[in-house]
């Protein structure tokens, strides 16, 4: 068990804070709903019907899309654009796809290679994109969800309003809908992009995602 | 043949021990983003 922890610690520890977080948005959120519904003359609701809510839902949603798309976009750019002295850059002249022998794949792929690193074809070429593919489909699946519970929110509010609700495609369209996201893509790019401008001159001893201390400024792609 | 086999069995039994956390790691994760992603389609569409 105490092997397991030091070994999974970074997991273990994220999973542990999103836990705390995600349930604590719950009482927060519960809170906020229902001051804003006594606000308006509209009933309160208990924290599972609140959990069970588009506007909890919607929220969740939200976040999670803008972080997968964050990291999608990281790891399709790194791919082909490069910055002099980032950590969060690999060098300038390996920009692309790189070799199969530097890549490790197919007749260069050891016994120890994922078995699909050392097969050839489509299982080869799904296999050396997997990250990629995994993470933008989670991301287009969390726009979708986040947008099917922002519509259910918005259309309870036309209603409360005496207005008209409106279908899912008219609210795609919606200021609504794009205000919600784009709030969140912005935040993320800035917090991508600054972190591979710091980390040119600033550092932190022992992270992989800093260079070493000593590094020199134009050294690129070098972990601590 | 049949030392180099119990070997081999040993080994791969010596590899999955060092890669179940890893392993357990990664299916929780893909649990909490699937289950998370079914849950909030489900409660969007339950909608009246």
């Amino acid at each position: 068990m105490r092997t397991f922890v030091r070994e999974n610690g970074l997991s273990i520890f994220f999973a542990a804070i999103f836990a705390v977080t995600l349930t604590a948005q719950s009482f927060a959120g519960q809170h906020t709903y229902n001051a804003e519904q006594a606000e308006h003359g509209g009933a309160t609701v208990s924290w599972w019907e609140y959990i069970a809510s588009p506007d909890y839902w919607g929220a969740v949603m939200e976040n999670w899309q803008s972080e997968f798309l964050q990291f999608s976009l990281f790891i399709g750019a790194t791919v082909w654009l490069v910055q002099k002295g980032s950590n969060e850059s690999k060098n300038l002249q390996d920009a692309g796809r790189e070799s199969d022998e530097k890549q490790r794949m197919g007749r260069h792929a050891s016994a120890e290679s994922p078995l699909w690193a050392r097969a050839r074809g489509l299982k080869a070429g799904i296999y050396e994109n997997s990250l990629l593919l995994t993470m933008v489909a989670i991301f287009f699946a969390t726009w979708l969800a986040q947008s099917l519970n922002h519509w259910r929110v918005f259309n309870q509010d036309q209603r409360a309003h005496r207005e008209e609700a409106v279908s899912w495609g008219r609210y795609l369209l919606n200021p609504d809908f794009w205000e919600k996201t784009l709030q969140n893509w912005q935040s993320e790019f800035l917090a991508v992009g600054t972190m591979a401008v710091f980390t040119i001159y600033l550092r932190q001893r022992g992270s992989p995602e800093s260079k070493p201390v000593g590094a020199p400024h134009d050294e690129t792609g070098s972990s601590g | 043949v049949l030392t180099d086999a119990r070997a081999q069995g040993s080994l791969r039994c010596v590899g999955a021990g060092k890669s179940a956390g890893m392993r357990a790691v990664f299916v929780l994760y893909s649990l909490v983003i699937v289950a998370g992603l079914i849950v909030a389609v489900f409660v969007a569409l339950a909608q009246p």
